[in-house]
């Protein structure tokens, strides 16, 4: 029972990264990237791939980080600046394109659909609580995740620089008068959404052992809706759906909820939507 | 390459696809951009399939047994769109399209999981005869007012309202509608594959349609025809590379990186044509041919309609619109309290006051974008106090807006034409109200390509087409030079003369006080002089409010709702 | 109220106008029925060469090629198997052509990538036949299958696939659809016995993928009965353990199979998710003997899988051991083009498609100036009536309804490679 709630959480854990990565998007920007999924599968896929078996932990998960920034920053370059902030339907489109594109090289360029191992041995170190075992990977992942989304939340809170995501987010054109470089904003923006991403699928990856290249559109998409069922651009809204959403998820597998599994996070999306249109914790812009 | 596109099967295919682009254009016209139309392709094909094998329904009726079908889950669906903008209704419309797929993966009548078959197979004859009627039906849709009321709220909802168009009911016939093509297209779908499955519904079936749409060009029919065109063939022509004698064998790598190319050719589309291959302007150069023919359907629809009223006069004894006691409170800040005023029939009033003292709230109350709190609004003696916006527009209360707010993709003459769709009977014809406004010359342009003047005389033109009892004019004269300015008097006038009643609330003093009959002017929420021109502007506590004689810096920087 | 009417009213009466443009129902479905035999004939008069001139005048080796068909996945999710059987076909047609052809033609072949979609199978099953090709091999998928072989009575081209094994699959194809592997019904008749004798199971734990045509077919129309027959009991049949296709997380998954007591674990789903299951049971300190399912076979499985899929059996219908000069000939050939071993058992079967379909033309006296009409009659009716066709898999045997009887091996991973089960 603990282990399925763990589970729950650290699946959860992961969604609610992934969703912190779009709705800080969102909530900067008041653009959607559809591609953020494909920027988290590329980024798990290639720090694997990059991986010795010699390679220490920590630098592996710096790999994952830096890809996912890097290819979350070549949004805003071949998406978002091409078809301008002001459009977002284009934009997303524009993302739509940039998933295909990413997915598909992938599988190219790899020459078949299979996940990539890793290629270290994780550290297996159990301990036992009330005659549960559980991995000191999971309990790190947990942790990790958790410091990290309080780390991003208060870096947007208190920050001189999440300060002017904030106005930016609020308003512009008065804060692009103002001086703020809004061509680094964005590339921070996305760079923060796109470390996200990279460490959901580093942790992701220690958690179930490999990376599949077509991990991006199924978690991508859950990544979409948790942020949706959150509020669009609450952070806060992000990890409460997403950790909730894993949890529920967690305890409807071990229940069987045969035949349903795949509808969960639509039916969460949906009733939400029903009784609060915007969003668990909606915000003021969005 | 020839071979290729006049493959029949390719051809079918090809026609299947663009009934479902055509069902996401009706839709996405009214701004409404839904992500869950696999939803309503799976089902068209299971309830066409269904009616097919269990029941032995020829074609036509098992494909209208899925339209009928789709439309009636589209309802509440709609509903529920209706609730909510932009990226929630996006991910609201995608896990539609998830929950229905999951659903029918349930249902053991129609196969659950395993696929359902067993239906006739269609003729080429059938696809193309379905393509041709959904195609003309969906010309005629647009072409209409109906259509045209459609396409106004893609460009702004409010407006649209404003306008009198009843957004809320337009655009959940257009989910309903779009969902009942859509059907279509998966019933035949299903006549086709001959074997379907709820997989063959996941949400990439529902991005694909919705890039037909977006890559093709919603402003036009033929953006979707030629959008579901391209994709199909485009990637069929790339797995065919390596097949095509005339593509050097170094390129033959396309065909395995076809969604790449895929993926890239909509990367450099989407800012190059931002509105779709087929922008706004190719169609209406299209349709130009018809437009003699319209002109001419709709001037005798108009006339007849103003015959109809010739003889409406306004009621003796009651004033055009009377508001009592409007109080307004954003979270704690009273904007407007306890305003009372009234206007009467062929009165210019105009309404001043100090940025942020509530006028454009008043306005947004009086019209109805925001709901009134508290106080009664009647006009022209009914209690139109809790009516939706487009409800006041019909019934003569018309209004432009502080920031210019035209259709971008209406031409002049749709503009106008779009506010006389909504007006009482009596008025004048589109046509009159454009000489009036001086843009007959102008009626087949899109607003993009006019002046802020203009502009603004468009929107004015579209609220006069509703043959108002009263228009509210907020700001009407920002951005104006001093001859803009005149000319816009001289028209406000001429507004006036036809016995409308018009509210001016302006900044520019000159043109307030210039054309108005009486002066009310607002401070902080709060009428706080009314008479003539001349009493007003001497009166001591306007002059310190609005002309800022003491405590001057008091109102700058507030910004208005 | 205007409002509200007009478009149900539009709605309406673009439906009363699409009745009235499509005319009366049953014309329009007499006309869908005909359809097919004109396309197939006018395909045929389009593509087929002038005929008395060239027949006549051109001598033997001029002869034009014999076409085949091949619609596969070489992208996609079954990506690893469709690899090996494009390459298993090409050295089949290459060993064709080498002895001379068929009655003079060499054999042609024209592959087609579905990506492992329906709608693009379909495309491509219907261009093949317009184009007129004399039979197909393939599909890979029973997802696919099922759709192919349900546009195969009216396409009228014959079709067959050495994977597909989802039951009941070729009735669809009415006489045009051919399997030439085994039912999942036969597999686990032959399978189940010996995977429980060898480690001893008395009962067990289902756990399939729900999305996956023939994995589900399996655990839920072909498991049980055999268990029942064989006498394993399926504790948790009114509970399955079910994931969906694409899933990455197994953890929970893997904790209630734990939490099910049972002997052994039955595992039906498709290479990658099978690759993490494996992984996951390893991690969770699971280790009962497992029983799978030949879909998930590709390298993908072997790959992903590791050390963790140790001791994980597999039924197949191929014997790489067997002594038959054919089935070494096929060995020794795809060890030389196979890049990525271990090869995929039921590529087999598409090696032996193209033998069979060569045998069966070259019996009927078809070569490369046949109509596409007598070509594909005369693989219909071969095909129903081979019996004792020697292929690399084996012995082949058509029945009725289009499936073969085949002999059933049983397999177990041992060190990332198959070896009989003992």
């Amino acid at each position: 029972m603990i282990q399925v709630l763990i589970n729950g959480l650290l699946q959860g854990a992961n969604y609610a990264l992934l969703a912190l990565g779009y709705t800080l998007v969102f909530g900067v920007m008041h653009l959607l990237t559809l591609a953020h999924g494909e920027v988290f599968m590329a980024a798990g896929l290639l720090a694997l791939i990059i991986a010795t078996p010699t390679t220490p932990l920590w630098l592996a998960a710096v790999i994952a980080i830096a890809v996912g920034a890097v290819l979350s920053i070549l949004t805003d370059f071949v998406s978002f600046r091409p078809v301008g902030y002001a459009r977002p339907i284009a934009a997303a489109v524009s993302t739509i394109g940039l998933a295909i594109l990413i997915l598909n090289a992938t599988l190219q360029i790899r020459g078949s659909s299979t996940a990539v191992a890793v290629p270290f041995d994780i550290p297996r170190t159990d301990i036992s609580i009330g005659g549960t075992l559980i991995s000191m990977t999971q309990v790190v992942s947990l942790v990790v995740a958790i410091v990290v989304m309080v780390a991003t939340h208060q870096f947007v809170q208190r920050t001189k620089w999440g300060m002017a995501m904030r106005a930016f987010a609020h308003d512009a054109e008065t804060v692009a008068l103002l001086g703020v470089p809004v061509r680094r904003l964005t590339v921070l923006t996305l760079g923060i959404a796109g470390s996200l991403a990279g460490l959901a699928a580093f942790l992701l990856a220690m958690r179930i052992g490999s990376v599949s290249p077509l991990t991006g559109l199924e978690v991508g998409l859950i990544g979409l809706a948790v942020m949706t069922i959150g509020g669009l651009g609450s952070l806060t809204g992000a990890m409460v759906a997403g950790v909730g959403l894993g949890v529920i998820q967690s305890f409807a597998a071990y229940y069987g909820f045969t035949g349903f599994q795949a509808a969960i996070p639509w039916l969460l999306l949906v009733l939400v939507l029903l009784v609060r249109p915007r969003g668990l914790i909606p915000t003021a812009q969005a | 390459m020839i071979d290729i596109l006049t493959n029949d099967a390719l051809v079918t295919l090809i026609a299947i696809h663009a009934i479902a682009a055509i069902g996401m254009n009706l839709v996405y016209l009214t701004g409404q951009l839904n992500l869950g139309q696999a939803a309503f392709l799976a089902i068209g094909a299971y309830t066409t399939a269904w009616v097919d094998v269990e029941l032995g329904w020829a074609l036509v009726p098992s494909l209208m047994a899925g339209a009928v079908a789709a439309a009636i889950v589209a309802f509440p669906v709609a509903v529920g769109a209706n609730r909510v903008r932009g990226i929630y209704l996006i991910m609201g419309t995608l896990a539609v399209g998830e929950l229905v797929r999951v659903a029918i993966g349930n249902i053991e009548a129609v196969g659950a999981r395993q696929g359902y078959f067993g239906m006739e197979p269609v003729s080429r004859g059938g696809v193309y005869a379905a393509l041709a009627v959904v195609l003309v039906l969906a010309l005629l849709l647009v072409a209409s007012s109906h259509g045209l009321r459609m396409r106004s709220i893609f460009d702004d909802e409010d407006a649209a309202a404003a306008a009198g168009v009843a957004t809320r009911r337009v655009k959940i016939a257009a989910v309903m509608i779009s969902a009942a093509v859509v059907a279509i297209s998966g019933g035949l779908l299903a006549k086709w594959l001959l074997f379907i499955a709820p997989r063959d519904f996941g949400v990439g079936v529902s991005f694909e349609v919705a890039l037909y749409t977006l890559i093709g060009g919603v402003h036009s029919l033929l953006g979707a025809l030629v959008g579901a065109t391209l994709i199909t063939v485009l990637i069929e022509v790339l797995s065919k590379v390596p097949d095509l004698d005339y593509v050097p064998s170094a390129l033959h790598f396309l065909s395995g990186w076809r969604l790449v190319v895929f993926g890239a050719l909509v990367i450099v589309l989407m800012p190059a044509l931002p509105e779709g291959l087929v922008s706004r302007r190719t169609g209406l150069a299209l349709s130009a041919p018809f437009r003699t023919l319209r002109r001419r359907y709709q001037s005798t629809e108009e006339q007849t309609h103003r015959r109809a009223g010739a003889d409406l006069l306004p009621p003796a004894n009651t004033a055009a619109i009377a508001l009592v006691g409007i109080t307004h409170d954003f979270g704690g800040v009273r904007a407007l309290n306890s305003v009372d005023f009234s206007v009467d029939h062929g009165e210019i009033v105009a309404l001043i006051g100090a940025n942020g003292a509530g006028k454009t709230t008043l306005i947004d109350v009086v019209g109805g974008r925001l709901s009134c709190q508290v106080g009664a609004i009647t006009l022209l003696g009914s209690d139109v106090t809790h009516w939706r916006p487009e409800m006041r527009t019909r019934t003569g209360l018309a209004r432009t807006f502080q920031n210019v707010r035209v259709f971008a993709h209406l031409t002049v003459e749709e503009t106008v034409r779009l506010g006389w769709l909504a007006a009482r009977p009596g008025g004048p014809s589109s046509s009159d109200v454009l000489q009036l406004v001086g843009l007959e010359a102008h009626r087949d342009v899109l607003p993009g390509r006019l002046t802020l003047s203009q502009r603004r005389h468009l929107e004015i033109a579209r609220a006069v087409a509703s043959n108002p009892v009263v228009v509210f004019l907020d700001e009407p004269s920002v951005g104006m030079n001093d001859d803009e300015r005149a000319e816009l008097a001289t028209l406000v006038r001429a507004i006036r003369d036809l016995g409308v009643a018009v509210v001016v609330v302006d900044h520019n003093l000159d043109l307030a006080l210039g054309v108005a009959d009486r002066v009310v002017v607002l401070d902080f929420g709060e009428i706080i002089a009314t008479g003539s021109a001349d009493d007003v502007l001497h009166d001591p506590r306007v002059r310190r409010a609005y002309l800022g004689e003491n405590e001057p810096e008091e109102a700058i920087g507030e910004v208005e709702a | 109220m205007q409002l509200t009417i007009r478009p149900i009213l539009f709605l309406m009466a673009a439906l009363a106008l699409l009745a009235a443009a499509c005319g009366d129902g049953d014309g329009t479905t007499t006309t869908a029925a005909a359809a097919p035999d004109t396309t197939a004939a006018e395909t045929t008069a389009a593509t087929e060469p002038p005929p008395e001139t060239t027949t006549t005048a051109a001598p033997q080796d001029d002869k034009p090629p014999i076409v085949i068909g091949l619609i596969t996945d070489v992208s996609g999710r079954f990506v690893s198997f469709g690899k090996d059987i494009e390459a298993a076909t090409n050295l089949a047609v290459d060993k064709v052509n080498a002895e001379g052809g068929v009655n003079g033609s060499l054999i042609e072949l024209r592959l087609v990538d579905t990506g492992g979609e329906p709608d693009q199978a379909v495309l491509a099953y219907r261009q093949l036949a317009d184009e007129g090709v004399f039979a197909v091999s393939g599909p890979l998928s029973s997802g696919e299958g099922e759709v192919l072989f349900a546009q195969a009575p009216s396409v009228a081209l014959p079709i067959v696939t050495g994977t597909a094994n989802k039951e009941g699959i070729t009735d669809l194809g009415e006489g045009w659809a051919f399997r030439n592997t085994a039912t999942n019904t036969a597999l686990y008749t032959e399978a189940m016995p010996q995977w429980a004798d060898a480690y001893d199971v008395q009962t067990a734990v289902l756990v399939f993928d729900e999305e996956e045509p023939v994995t589900a077919a399996a655990a839920m129309f072909a498991i049980p009965g055999v268990a029942q027959a064989v006498g394993v009991e399926i504790v948790n049949a009114d509970a399955p353990i079910t994931f969906t296709r694409g899933q990455t997380d197994f953890s929970t998954t893997v904790q209630r199979i734990k939490d099910t007591a049972a002997d052994g674990l039955i595992i039906m789903s498709a290479p990658a998710e099978a690759g993490l299951i494996a992984g996951e049971l390893a991690r969770q300190a699971e280790t009962r003997p497992v029983l799978g399912h030949p879909a998930q076979g590709g390298n993908t499985f072997f790959e992903q899988g590791g050390d963790a899929i140790n001791n994980w059996v597999l039924p197949s219908i191929f014997n790489p051991a067997s002594d038959s000069a054919l089935t070494q000939e096929y060995l020794t050939g795809m060890a030389e083009v196979d890049t990525e071993p271990p090869t995929v058992p039921e590529a087999a079967n598409y090696y032996d498609n193209i033998l069979m379909l060569a045998d069966v033309l070259g019996g009927a006296g078809i070569d490369g100036n046949a109509s596409a009409d007598d070509a594909r009659a005369a693989v219909q009716q071969g095909l129903l009536a081979l019996c004792g066709f020697q292929g690399a898999a084996g012995e082949i045997c058509f029945l009725e309804n289009g499936d073969a009887e085949k002999t059933v091996y049983v397999n177990v991973v041992i060190g990332g490679q198959l070896q009989p089960l003992q």
